[in-house]
């Protein structure tokens, strides 16, 4: 099952197969549960999002076209797409409302300063436009190249790039405004 | 420090950021995992079941060729090719008209329609 693709897997489970339905919740399970975590910033909303979003791909799997996109890509937009809805029907969250690291352990310091530029760049990617968070998300955090993303998100490649250009300039700001807190080197 | 040297410490550190968080993934939990399981095995269909396959070239060759019919037609092309062969003309087919009156032997308009033919085919290859 190991070097069966996605696509195979979706047949074989159409057709029954115990083995593909394990494989393909082992290999997709974990990317739709990382997005939908860094769109939503919430564990509990992003489970609630991947089950959603595996639902669907087990509903449509009789009916999947061979050839036609990846499944990878059609999971991606179907989580995405769950996540935008969520966030349309919820206020955003705040960065008061993250929990600040409580362990002040001498010689925790820099496992501290790695979860505070963790935890900051989380709180500067809740903080961007939905789009510019979902644009770079998959470019720069699912390493996905422009023109997937542009089938995911339904736009060009242009808008695409624009988006994580502006996301990306907006995430730099953030994380300068807190350099000296967070313990970035000049060098 | 210069504008462009602050733009490229910002870039620098943010690009340290993502890599980090790169590289750190949230996981999913297992109970996630064996949610998803679950739902995967209350909508997956039923196994077809696999109907006996006919093996031997014969029925895998009819297929190919389209069925029946055209392979009737076939037939009676190399039935009559092997007429023409053995026909006693010395040569040169220089009488067509008293080819095609030996017809007692071929039933050439009956290879088509003849079920028997393709039985004993079909049977033949078992």
């Amino acid at each position: 099952m190991s070097d069966t693709s996605d696509e195979a897997l979706l047949v074989l489970y159409a057709n029954g197969d115990p083995l593909a339905a394990r494989a393909l919740t082992l290999r997709l399970t974990p990317v739709v549960f990382r997005v939908a975590q860094r769109m939503l910033g919430d564990a509990a909303e992003a489970e609630d999002v991947a089950q959603e979003a595996m639902l669907r791909l087990w509903h449509m799997a009789p009916d999947w076209r061979a050839g036609e996109a990846k499944v990878s890509t059609w999971v991606y937009r179907v989580a995405s797409n769950l996540c935008t809805d969520r966030l349309r029907r919820r206020r955003g969250v705040g960065l008061d409302q993250i929990a600040e690291p409580t362990d002040d352990t001498p010689g925790a310091m820099a496992h501290l300063m790695q979860a505070d530029r963790a935890m900051a760049l989380e709180a500067a990617l809740q903080a961007l436009p939905e789009r510019q968070r979902q644009a770079v998300i998959l470019r720069h955090l699912e390493g996905l190249r422009n023109p997937e993303i542009a089938e995911i998100m339904q736009i060009g490649v242009e808008a695409v790039e624009s988006l994580t250009a502006r996301g990306k300039r907006s995430l730099a700001a953030a994380l300068s405004g807190r350099r000296e807190e967070l313990g970035y080197d000049d060098a | 420090m210069t504008m462009r040297d602050s733009d490229n410490r910002d870039h620098r550190d943010l690009e340290a950021a993502l890599a980090a968080a790169r590289t750190a993934q949230p996981q999913p939990s297992a109970d996630l995992l064996s949610r998803i399981m679950a739902d995967a095995e209350a909508v997956q269909p039923a196994p077809v079941p696999q109907a006996p396959r006919r093996s031997g070239l014969w029925p895998r060759t009819l297929a190919v060729l389209g069925g029946w019919r055209p392979v009737g037609g076939l037939a009676t092309a190399a039935v009559a090719g092997l007429m023409i062969g053995y026909s006693d003309t010395g040569g040169l087919v220089t009488q067509p008209a008293s080819l095609w009156s030996q017809t007692e032997g071929a039933e050439m308009a009956g290879l088509i329609p003849d079920d028997g033919f393709f039985d004993l085919a079909l049977g033949a290859e078992g």
